[in-house]
This record gives C-alpha cells, sequence and structure tokens, in this order.
C-alpha cells in the first residue's frame, strides 16, 4: 500500500516534505477541479475505499481527506 | 415561465421505497441505478441554483423520508433546498393546493414530478394549472428529460463554486460509469452527448467572457475578451461569435466552447478557438468544428483557417490544429462529425 504522502507528492507535483495536511486547493498549482477528481478516484482505487458525494464536496483540504480515509479504517 | 418544481420522493429523487427498503436498501450511490437519481438531484440543484424554487409532496412516513434528506451522505439536496414540503398520507392533490398557498405562488407557477402515472394523473384531471409532465419510465433518463423541460428560463450559470459543485458530482458518476464499459468508445456512446450550438447570443456574453479569460489548455490563441468587446464584434458586421453548451445524460455541462469567426467573403478564419477542459477527451473539439463547417458551408464558405499562437500551456490546442489543418485551409465538407455525439442548431 503506497503511502498518503507519496501519493499526494506525485499526483499533485510537489515535494514529499512539503505535503500538510493543511494543504488546500489555493496552495497546490495542480490542484483544480478535475485534478482534484483523479486524485479521489486514485485514494479510493489505492486503498480499496469509496468516498460519499458529501465528503467529495466538503473536504477542502488534504487533512479532511485523510480524516475520512482514517475514519473508513484506513492507516493512513 | 414556471418558478417551482414539486418533487416525489420514492423513485423520484432515490431508487426505491424508503419506508419498505430501508436508508441502506434505496438506491443512491455512484453504481447504476443510484448514479441516475444523483445526477437527477444535481440538475435540480442547478436549477435551485439559477432561482428555481424546490419542494417536496410526497406520500411517506415523514421521519422516514427526513432521515434519508437529512443523513444520507449521497443526497445532493439538503433540508435547506427545499421551500415547502408535504411528507404525509393525505391526497397530492390537497398538498400541492397547500404548498402553493404556503410559498404564495399561484398554482400555474408549479411543475410535478413524479413516477406514479396514476399520481400525475389524478394531478392533471384535479389540477390543470399545473403543470405535469410525463417522468420517463428509465430512471438513467430523468437529467435530460428535467434539462429539456421548456418551463424554466435559460439562464447561464457563471458562479465558479457552484459550476465546480456539479463538476464534482457529474465527473465521478461519468468516472464511475465508465468502469462498466469495456473500450472508451462504448463508454461514450452511452453518455448520449449532446452540443447545443448558438450564434451571436449576447445573453451568455459574461460565461464567453469568463472562458476567453480562464482558458489555457484549449486556447488556440489566449486573448480575453470583454463583454463590451465581443458585443463590438457581435456588431461589426465581420465577425460571428460562436458557442456550444454541451450535456449528456449525466447533466449539463453548461457553455464549454467558444469560437470568434472572422468573415472574409468566401473564407472564415477561426480568430479565436477554445473549449473548457472539463470537457476534453470526449471529442467535444471535433463536433463544434464540425458544427462551425455546418455553419459555413450554409453561407457558402469553401475554406476554413485558424489563426494559432502557442503558448506555455496550450499544447492540447496545438495538437487538435495540427491534426485538422494539415494544410492551411479547411475544407468543411472534410470535416467528420463523433458518431456518438448529436448537434442541435440553436436559433434565438
Amino acid at each position: 500500500m503506497k503511502n498518503f504522502n507519496t501519493i499526494v507528492a506525485t499526483h499533485f507535483k510537489i515535494k514529499e516534505d512539503e505535503v500538510r495536511d493543511s494543504l488546500t486547493s489555493n496552495d497546490v498549482l495542480d490542484w483544480d477541479s478535475m485534478n482534484y477528481l483523479l486524485f479521489i478516484a486514485e485514494l479510493e482505487k489505492e486503498y480499496g475505499v469509496s468516498f460519499s458525494m458529501d465528503e467529495v464536496l466538503s473536504a477542502t483540504s488534504l487533512g479532511a481527506l485523510r480524516g475520512f480515509l482514517v475514519a473508513k479504517g484506513v492507516a493512513v | 415561465m414556471r418558478k417551482c418544481i414539486v418533487l416525489d420522493l420514492d423513485n423520484t429523487l432515490w431508487g426505491g421505497v424508503i419506508g419498505e427498503d430501508g436508508m441502506e436498501g434505496i438506491a443512491l450511490s455512484t453504481k447504476e441505478p443510484g448514479a441516475s437519481y444523483i445526477a437527477f438531484q444535481q440538475a435540480l440543484l442547478d436549477l435551485y441554483d439559477r432561482g428555481i424554487i424546490l419542494a417536496i409532496n410526497s406520500q411517506n412516513n415523514e421521519a422516514d423520508a427526513l432521515e434519508v434528506i437529512k443523513t444520507h451522505p449521497n443526497m445532493i439536496l439538503k433540508e435547506k433546498h427545499f421551500a415547502a414540503s408535504r411528507i404525509n398520507w393525505k391526497d397530492k392533490v390537497e398538498n400541492m393546493k397547500e404548498i402553493a398557498e404556503e410559498l404564495n405562488i399561484g398554482l400555474d407557477s408549479l411543475v410535478f414530478l413524479d413516477d406514479n402515472p396514476i399520481n400525475r394523473a389524478a394531478m392533471r384531471e384535479y389540477l390543470p394549472q399545473v403543470e405535469t409532465p410525463e417522468l420517463p419510465q428509465d430512471p438513467t433518463e430523468y437529467t435530460k428529460f428535467l434539462n429539456s423541460l421548456p418551463y424554466f428560463e435559460q439562464r447561464v450559470l457563471t458562479d465558479e463554486d457552484k459550476m465546480r459543485g456539479n463538476l464534482y458530482v457529474t465527473e465521478r458518476l461519468r468516472a464511475a460509469a465508465e468502469k462498466e464499459f469495456e473500450s472508451r468508445e462504448a463508454f461514450l456512446k452511452s453518455l448520449g452527448l449532446e452540443l447545443h450550438m448558438y450564434t451571436n447570443d449576447a445573453a451568455s456574453f459574461a460565461r464567453l467572457a469568463q472562458l476567453t479569460e480562464k482558458t489555457n489548455q484549449f486556447n488556440t490563441k489566449k486573448s480575453p475578451l470583454s463583454v463590451e468587446e465581443l458585443e463590438a464584434y457581435r456588431q461589426d458586421g465581420e465577425h460571428i461569435i460562436m458557442h456550444a453548451r454541451v450535456s449528456d445524460r449525466f447533466g449539463d455541462h453548461g457553455i464549454t466552447a467558444f469560437a470568434l469567426v472572422r468573415m472574409m467573403g468566401l473564407h472564415w478564419s477561426l480568430e479565436s478557438l477554445l473549449l473548457s477542459c472539463r470537457v476534453l477527451g470526449r471529442s467535444v473539439e471535433e463536433a463544434f468544428l464540425y458544427a462551425i463547417g455546418e455553419r459555413a458551408r450554409t453561407a457558402d464558405v469553401q475554406t476554413l483557417s485558424v489563426a494559432f499562437t502557442p503558448s506555455e500551456k496550450n499544447k492540447p490546442a496545438k495538437d487538435f490544429v495540427e491534426r485538422n489543418w494539415k494544410d492551411t485551409h479547411l475544407f468543411p465538407a472534410d470535416i467528420t462529425k463523433p458518431e456518438w455525439i448529436t448537434i442541435f442548431y440553436e436559433k434565438l
């Protein structure tokens, strides 16, 4: 299972040590609406989970997404 | 014009019957048949965002129904979106009258959407002022059906946040649907893509101006145009402003393609051609070019050229230009239309 921070770094083309829970679409150049959806799809595939519409629509930061994964029993 | 949509719940906003199937049993997920209901709710939310009032008229235990509305994680419509609701075992016709009274609008402002033909027949019989269209039997057709209803003002949504909300929901549904098909082409065919072509439509200039400013990747020549500049082009007798609205069975993408055409007798030059990235990869650009070509043919135009200015980001536009313009001039008759896209030429 790939590390959450590694997936974030690869997907959004940032350095792994720059990954923070507080990151939002405003902080990350490659975080546009389309790319965010691809990121969600990647997380779902990698961890075998499914996000609800509420979760996808409400997550405004990386930390929120990490929180949802933890709630689904994924150790990230 | 109608102001308010009054909705049934079971088999209208979600699949199944909440009183029998329970929260876990109703269909409201990214897999069919649930996906169709999510798409339908998103289309209703888009109408809400354009000022249409939503209300509920349902025969149900109120507590069961409210539990879904308040807590189901895939409900797109929330309690706050409904201006009035009647969830009870009373007659739907009586409920309807009460809803009109509570909202203080005429019955002739209401549209009633219910999957049950008996309820629809009763509404037509007793309250003919209410518009009660035939909701399709197949929920996969609900969204297209709603978007084709002629009762609501065609207002263009320009709020980025709301457009993004629509994109999140509908694109997730498309991504989930794509997994069900063996080939990309079979998936594209299943979408039922429609391209609606408009010419010199001043009502859309605000959105078009926004597109010229924000589109980077599929843009032959980045040159932001203001509403005033677009208006000047519309009136100068030398240019045509074309745009397209794209929709499919999951929803309306809104206005996603724009072209500024300079007319030079038997020759037209595409001074600017752009496509929002949200519809890339479905050959919408080919269909848009085909539609421009058809317009050109109608005007007896022989050739099309394109003005291309490279930028750091517009490789997708460059590839498109190279693919279609092997020569400086393109003959409209040589453009082929992707078979999975239907084009409508709209008259203003």
